[in-house]
């Protein structure tokens, strides 16, 4: 999958044109996206009565717009401040290299991901989890148990941890590399204690520079090549020194590569259209930049920190469907939540996104990230149980379908969305021993789990 | 004439016009209209107007750099004629800003370093991984009020708290506001830290800033001015 070697990637990230930061910012992305948008005919396409697109032409239209971007701007380098730009040739070459499916974890408890097309009747993969959120060392192991417990998520996404033996963890500190390790030991004792010793794992969380990333991944009783490893591209196409590092250590290790970039509405793309150009130029490029074989690139709502907005669930659709339908490699997408534990809100939330996420073909579906992953502790399974239900019952659903769905659950959060509850913490909703939901958040998820099982969506 | 004048220079603003803008605020002193009506009626009613269509995606984040350059613009002009006699004006306020040691993310950053400047406030960005000595050293230089610090992560969000403690142990804590933000943040951990201010987002960060200059009290605060809301 090395069409252009990472060598030659790092030349020209070392060499390519030189771009001030702003400028990058402003002039090329800003401007060049807008201008992309009106030559293409794009400006308008937004449809906020439909927040899932359910039009091959519109997918593909994006698709086209994003390619262009792709072949016009490259992806920048922070630390170099160059452009790594491609030519055309390559570009299409590298969407021509399908990887139809990758296995994570290992027997019995391997995940297969395949590679979908939008309305797939494959069922996606649930990679949940606290997904970043700080939590505390000592709840570590039952918070990631409680959702590791559930046999309907097929792989954890960690929190991040604060403190390492009681050591404040910050950034490029060695205690930042020695936490990487550590983090996979809890976590591979959650999984161990939920009976699925060999659950795929997805680290290294709590690496904010390549150093956890270094102490976490690859190293023994760390991560293991059968754990998902995480390379986060910043918005807006933008890459470093840090990313091209851990990207360096996985081919050395010798790990398929996810790589994942969130472009946002109403920051330099601008509009939902604009973040979706954006978004399907990511894709293209994280598989040369950082040799990805599972790209990730969905979409953000710069004002109120989640996907589930309006603008962002249907920027999200469509350039997920124009990845899906030109790039055979399993995609990702992200449920990115901003209500709390304990409410409907965030169940209502997850399941919007949900449905948008799978029927636009994405493969792996990375979340919950409950009350935005800013709250120490605020995550729990149920949520996480919940949005896998939605999530594999989407499988095989139709656009047109989940697009009425969505326009009925989207009333019951969205005027939320600028102030939305942040519900309560693992140990305010969960036995922390038993690892059963209070009966309050059992009620409430019972109840939203009835609602749109008699709306139709097949749980 | 001074009304359309001003409502001109909300327009200017609002659109992102720096040669509007400055060509307004010249005809509106030319008019006899003050420094401090021309910034509330005229630069400040722009914000708002920006604010406003940011939070409907009638604008986004390119557009609100073009207003605060307009802003910056005008005041420039504004600051030769502003009266030494601050009696009934926002006292002028110098703040730093930036992301912390390790983190590179700088959206919210500069959504808010924007909205700051556009607001008035005299913004130094430092950028992106910035540590906490740059912090401290440009905030002497420029003789600023405030220190601005964005975390979008849980392993970087110490660096705030180090901060706090840096200046704690060299006495120079009641020399400056700090204020925090970025999405590993929130209240408990602004009071955990014991720093001044917290906003949620880019707008309630410009209302902290402003509440923490009109107030009499000096660094630190007792309880931090929390707006998430």
């Amino acid at each position: 999958m090395c069409l252009i070697p990472f060598i030659e990637i790092l030349k020209r990230a070392e060499g390519g044109p030189l771009c001030e930061p702003k400028e990058w910012d402003v002039q090329i992305i800003s401007r060049k996206v807008r201008s992309i948008i009106q030559d293409r005919g794009l400006k308008g396409t937004y449809d906020p009565q439909n927040p899932i697109n359910v039009s091959d032409s519109v997918a593909d239209d994006f698709f086209e717009a994003g390619f262009d971007l792709a072949q016009e701007v490259g992806m920048y380098c922070i630390d170099t401040q160059r452009m790594i730009k491609f030519e055309e040739e390559e570009l299409r070459e590298v969407l021509g290299e399908a990887v139809p499916y990758i296995i994570f974890g290992k027997h019995p408890d391997q995940t297969i991901l395949r590679a979908r097309k939008p309305e797939d009747k494959t069922p996606p993969a649930a990679f949940f989890g606290p997904f970043g959120m700080p939590i505390d060392e000592d709840l570590w192991i039952p918070i990631h148990q409680s959702t590791a417990q559930y046999r309907v998520v097929d792989a954890l996404v960690p929190g991040t941890l604060e403190k390492l033996y009681g050591v404040e963890i910050a950034a490029r500190t060695p205690i930042e590399t020695l936490a990487g390790k550590y983090e996979a030991i809890l976590t591979r004792e959650a999984v161990r204690r939920a009976g699925r010793p060999n659950m795929a794992l997805a680290g290294t969380e709590t690496s904010p520079t390549e150093y956890g990333h270094f102490g976490g991944y690859g190293v023994p009783g760390g991560y293991e090549t059968t754990d998902v490893n995480i390379v986060l591209a910043v918005a807006e196409l933008k890459t470093d020194y840090t990313m091209l590092h851990k990207v360096a250590h996985i081919l050395n290790i010798g790990a398929p590569i996810y790589s994942g970039h969130r472009s946002m509405v109403g920051g330099f793309p601008g509009t939902p259209e604009g973040a979706a150009v954006v978004a399907v130029a990511a894709a293209i490029l994280e598989m040369l930049v950082h040799q990805a074989m599972i790209p990730g690139a969905s979409t953000f709502d710069a004002r109120y920190s989640c996907n589930t907005s309006r603008e962002t669930v249907w920027a999200d659709s469509v350039s997920g469907q124009a990845q899906s339908r030109h790039i055979t490699r399993p995609l990702e997408g992200v449920l990115s939540t901003i209500a709390g534990p304990c409410t409907d809100m965030l169940l209502y939330e997850s399941a919007a996104i949900g449905l948008s996420v799978v029927v636009s073909g994405r493969s792996l579906l990375w979340g919950v990230r409950s009350a935005g992953g800013a709250h120490k502790n605020f995550g729990t399974g149920l949520e996480n149980k919940f949005a896998a239900e939605v999530a594999k019952a989407a499988a095989g659903m139709k656009r047109s379908d989940a697009n009425e769905f969505v326009k009925r659950i989207m009333p019951k959060y969205e005027s939320k969305l600028a102030n939305a509850p942040l519900g309560k913490s693992f140990l305010e909703c969960y036995d922390p021993v038993k690892l059963k939901p209070s009966r309050e958040w059992n009620e409430i998820y019972s109840s939203v789990r009835k609602e749109i099982t008699d709306w139709g969506i097949p749980i | 004439m001074a009304e359309d004048i001003l409502n001109g220079l909300v327009q200017a603003v609002a659109e992102g016009n720096t040669e509007s803008t400055v060509e307004f605020t010249r005809k509106a002193l030319q008019a006899g209209v003050s420094p401090t009506e021309i910034f509330m009626k005229g630069l400040s009613k722009g914000l708002e107007v920006v604010s406003e269509k940011f939070s409907k995606l009638e604008l986004f984040l390119t557009d609100m750099m073009l207003s605060a350059d307009a802003v910056k613009a005008s005041m420039e002009i504004l600051q030769t004629v502003i009266s030494s006699d601050k009696q009934g004006q926002t006292r002028p306020a110098n703040l730093v800003i930036g992301t912390v040691s390790g983190d590179i993310h700088d959206i919210g950053k500069n959504l808010v370093s924007t909205m700051l400047s556009v607001a008035g406030f005299a913004v130094h960005d430092l950028g992106v991984d910035v540590p906490v000595k740059t912090f401290t050293t440009v905030a002497q230089e420029k003789q600023a009020n405030i220190m601005a610090l964005s975390s979008l992560m849980t392993t970087t969000r110490p660096y705030q708290r180090k901060l706090v403690e840096y200046l704690n142990d060299s006495g120079k804590r009641s020399d400056y506001f700090i204020i925090i933000g970025g999405g590993a943040t929130n209240p408990e951990w602004t009071r955990e830290i014991k720093a001044d201010g917290y906003g949620k987002s880019a707008e309630h960060a410009v209302k902290v800033c402003k509440q923490l200059i009109e107030r009499k009290a000096s660094p630190p605060l007792d309880l931090p001015v929390i707006i998430q809301s």
